[in-house]
């Protein structure tokens, strides 16, 4: 099924959230109803139901949100005359506006809106409110009532200042503060008395939408057709929606362009000969997707990802870390203590996950929901928007897909908790987010860092395998430690994203956090040594309370491109310690020759390793800092 | 089924451009191929005025996966470049089934009517891998065209179910395809079956739209066309025979 039959299909399905507002990422949003547009409105003028004015107030930024009844024509409107119905700016509903300053030019804008909403009070889907605010714009009198509530400074002459003149004394009006373009741009929203107090205002008002709707079905005389979306026969529409990813976004999905492109010239003469879309079908998609983007989407640079369900939008976020997947803390309480007996954490937390996602999934599947759309919008323009991923997928093997994607692609994830500010770890996947960041640099350009979400998303839902590349990079920056001195990246973190990484891309061999003992691997050998003299040696500095770098460190870059060389050069350098410690070294010298008996001769070359180097020399490490006590045992016997 | 040809078509890419983003250019793939794609593949294979392709079956070989390309399109009124995103099928590798009847608009042609010697001329280009050069969907997307048993192999939604697609172009009647004076689109609503797509013929689908106008092209000989038996004698002229 198409991307808009599916996006309606939601629309369809969440009927009873239109016009209901919810909060999300503080702030307040709904599901448009169709024929209707979201505009941020400064100005409210209360009414009486006899259509007299009462009074006036400028809104605060945080409750300027308005629904707002429109045309096609409104909704899309540039520099002609295309009035909304009801609130609007103060150019369409304030018929003394040329009279208070405004340019000559917007006599029409008041003539075409009050034009308008005499139909509409007139009509048979009108209602006492409507009739009420068209008597009261009828007098043409906003302006005047305005500057006489003191919302509307005027100068001697009775003209609106549009800026407030800095010359003027006393403290600057509440009106400037919230608008952008100048006080004479405001936009004004009605509201009409209420008789009870349960009763919405006019702008949230489910009846008024539907009678709005009903009311433009009947004027509103359009062509009709086939739609090539659903394939009803039904009032068409050549307008569609802008605004899609955010309030000053004017890309469009859908949009007809061949005087400058070469679209679909030669068949056809003009675009509705191309094709033909429904006004419902497109309102309802429109509306819906950005719905869906407010309230669950993520975007890097220009680029804008959502995924959704079509009967119940909400389902796990595929770019989100394991951590985040649970919603703040799963793992504080009781994993966190098991973690703290065991290094394993790997099988918990996957365990866990499978639980929690087997919970949101059966929850879904009981109301026999059962399909998850995935998809992501960029635009190469400004005008055009265009769908540059789109998956469409059964519940069940989305779910499977996550699962996977935070079982495979894992390893020891550390974080500093907020509250506490305790170092805590999990073995987990990290966010899309922090792997962009460690495979490009904190400093790295948003276009870049896109580009990786959309390459990383097949890998994600589609269980596809890892791009080479992206693991080449992120392994070329983790082998230079230096790299990350004096920037606020930490190589540490970014080695752990680039293990999660590597482990995904050798999802097949299974390595594990906890380290693998009788993994001959050559690469996964020479990173153990690498990193049994990194602990030793960090550990005896430690102990003179020296702060510079270890041989490993230092070594790192020349090690993994020439390991056989560069082990001599290192292993060298450790001898003092060796000879100068005495026993406390002792295990970790048994060590080191217990792994270099196992590195043949054949093996023991100078061929650069592969990333799996980094896994072993990972692995490790953790082993060595978390076994402490057993470690001491060893001593003794060694 | 008689007059029936069969044969694979792959490339790297395809793009059946849906209309709802191909006004605009930012263009959008179809998840299958359109009944004109397909026809449009078949007559490069082989086509006479005498006769008309009818597409009966596809096999969707490969899982359906799509790839964005940013593109720099040249404009077309003027010498500047455009950026778009435009998003192919991966992959693609379809077979497909389809079978030629004798176009009865073309009453002139009546004389060549000969079943027999069409079909093996099809059958002989299919092997060939056509007359003239494929392409899946957009001319930018090159296809290749080889003889098949239809069925054989395997595909990845062997025992994938049903499949439904919602409302999709299927594809356009043109003047000597159909009624002679106009130009139509048709949709409908396909249902992929275990990978397969059973198309139904022109004439069944229920939405058909009337474009515009248009008139059916002339085929005079001696003016626009000129028979075999003529070419012949004009190739091999200053040949001993």
């Amino acid at each position: 099924m198409s991307w808009m039959q599916q996006l309606s299909q939601v629309y369809d399905h969440n009927q009873s959230q239109v016009g209901k507002f919810e909060e999300r990422r503080k702030q307040r949003m709904t599901l448009l109803p169709v024929s209707h547009v979201m505009q941020s409105a400064q100005i409210e003028i209360l009414i009486t139901p006899e259509g007299e004015f009462s009074n006036a107030k400028v809104i605060e930024k945080e409750n300027a949100r308005t629904i707002v009844p429109a045309t096609t024509a409104s909704a899309n409107r540039s520099n002609t005359s295309a009035p909304h119905y009801m609130h609007d700016k103060l150019a369409y509903v304030a018929g003394d506006y040329v009279k208070h300053g405004g340019a000559a030019k917007h006599e029409e804008h008041y003539n075409d809106y009050s034009r308008q909403m005499k139909e509409w009070a007139q009509s048979d889907q009108t209602s006492w409110k409507i009739q009420a605010i068209y008597s009261y714009i009828s007098k043409g009198s906003v302006i005047e009532d305005l500057v006489n509530a003191k919302i509307l400074p005027v100068d001697v002459s009775n003209m609106v200042f549009d800026k407030w003149p800095s010359r003027e004394k006393g403290e600057k009006p509440d009106i400037y503060k919230v608008v952008t373009n100048g006080a004479l741009s405001a936009f004004v929203r009605f509201d009409v008395m209420h008789e009870s107090p349960d009763e919405p205002v006019v702008w949230e008002d489910s009846g008024l939408f539907d009678s709005f709707i009903r009311f433009l079905e009947k004027t509103n005389e359009q062509t009709k057709g086939y739609c090539y979306v659903t394939g009803n026969y039904t009032t068409l529409t050549t307008q569609h929606g802008s605004r899609i990813r955010n309030a000053g976004d004017m890309a469009k999905l859908i949009s007809a362009n061949d005087s400058s492109g070469y679209t679909y010239r030669g068949r056809f003469a003009n675009p509705t000969e191309a094709v033909q879309i429904g006004y419902d079908v497109s309102q309802q998609a429109h509306h819906a997707l950005r719905w869906l983007i407010q309230r669950q989407g993520t975007y890097v640079d220009s680029r804008y990802f959502v995924t959704f369900g079509l009967e119940q939008p909400e389902v796990p976020e595929p770019f989100e870390s394991t951590a985040e997947l649970f919603e703040e803390d799963i793992f504080s309480q009781s994993l966190q203590e098991l973690g703290e007996q065991q290094v394993i954490t790997e099988d918990l937390v996957a365990e866990e996950l499978n639980k929690a996602l087997q919970g949101m999934n059966h929850t879904l599947e009981k109301e026999n929901l059962e399909n998850i759309v995935v998809i992501a919008l960029d635009a190469a323009t400004k005008g055009r928007l265009a769908v540059v991923y789109y998956q469409h997928l059964k519940v069940d093997l989305f779910y499977k897909a996550i699962l996977h994607w935070h079982t495979s692609c894992r390893w020891l994830q550390i974080y500093q908790e907020e509250e506490t500010n305790k170092i805590k770890s999990y073995v987990g996947t990290p966010s899309t987010y922090r792997m962009a960041e460690a495979v490009y640099g904190s400093k790295a350009d948003s276009r870049i860092k896109k580009e990786l979400y959309t390459r990383l998303l097949p890998c994600i839902i589609e269980q596809k395998p890892i791009p080479k590349d992206i693991v080449q990079i992120i392994f070329n920056r983790v082998k230079n430690p230096f790299s990350f001195n004096n920037s606020n990246e930490s190589w540490g973190s970014t080695l752990n994203i680039a293990c999660a990484l590597i482990n995904k891309q050798y999802e097949r061999e299974g390595y594990t956090v906890a380290l693998q003992e009788n993994n001959s691997s050559r690469d996964y050998l020479f990173g153990r040594l690498l990193g049994i003299a990194e602990v030793m040696e960090r550990r005896i500095l430690k102990e003179r309370q020296d702060n510079r770098a270890t041989n490993a460190t230092r070594y790192f870059n020349a090690f993994s491109q020439h390991p056989a060389r560069t082990w001599l050069v290192i292993r060298k350098q450790l001898t003092p310690y060796f000879e100068r410690s005495g026993n406390s070294t002792g295990f970790y010298a048994m060590l080191l020759q217990k792994i270099e008996d196992r590195i043949t001769v054949e093996k023991m070359t100078n061929e650069p390793l592969s990333p799996v180097f980094l896994l072993g020399y990972s692995s490790q490490i953790q082993d060595l800092y978390t076994k402490k006590e057993e470690n001491k045992n060893d001593v003794i016997e060694a | 089924m008689r007059n029936q040809i069969e044969f694979v078509v792959h490339g790297k890419y395809a793009l059946f451009t849906d209309p709802v983003t191909r006004i605009g250019g930012e263009k959008f793939t179809y998840q299958i191929p359109t009944y004109q794609a397909l026809k449009g593949i078949v007559e490069s294979v082989y086509w006479k005025p005498t006769i008309t392709w009818y597409i009966d079956e596809v096999r969707v070989m490969n899982s359906i996966q799509t790839e964005v390309k940013a593109v720099r399109p040249i404009k077309y009124q003027n010498d500047g470049n455009d950026l778009m995103y435009y998003t192919y099928l991966r992959n693609p590798i379809y077979q497909v089934r389809a079978h030629f009847e004798f176009n009865e608009n073309r009453p002139d042609l009546a004389y060549d009517y000969n079943e027999h010697k069409h079909h093996n001329i099809a059958k002989r280009s299919v092997k060939r891998g056509g007359r003239r050069d494929v392409f899946l969907g957009t001319r930018e997307c090159q296809g290749y065209v080889e003889a098949c048993q239809f069925g054989e192999g395997e595909s990845f939604y062997d025992d994938y179910g049903e499949v439904s697609f919602g409302p999709m172009f299927h594809g356009f009647t043109y003047p000597d395809e159909g009624d002679q004076e106009s130009f139509q689109t048709r949709l409908w609503v396909p249902t992929m079956r275990n990978g397969i797509i059973s198309f139904i013929r022109p004439e069944n689908c229920e939405i058909v739209r009337t474009i515009h106008k248009d008139k059916m092209k002339q085929f005079k000989k001696g003016s626009n066309f000129t028979s075999v038996e003529e070419e012949y004698e004009d190739m091999f002229k200053g040949v001993e025979k």
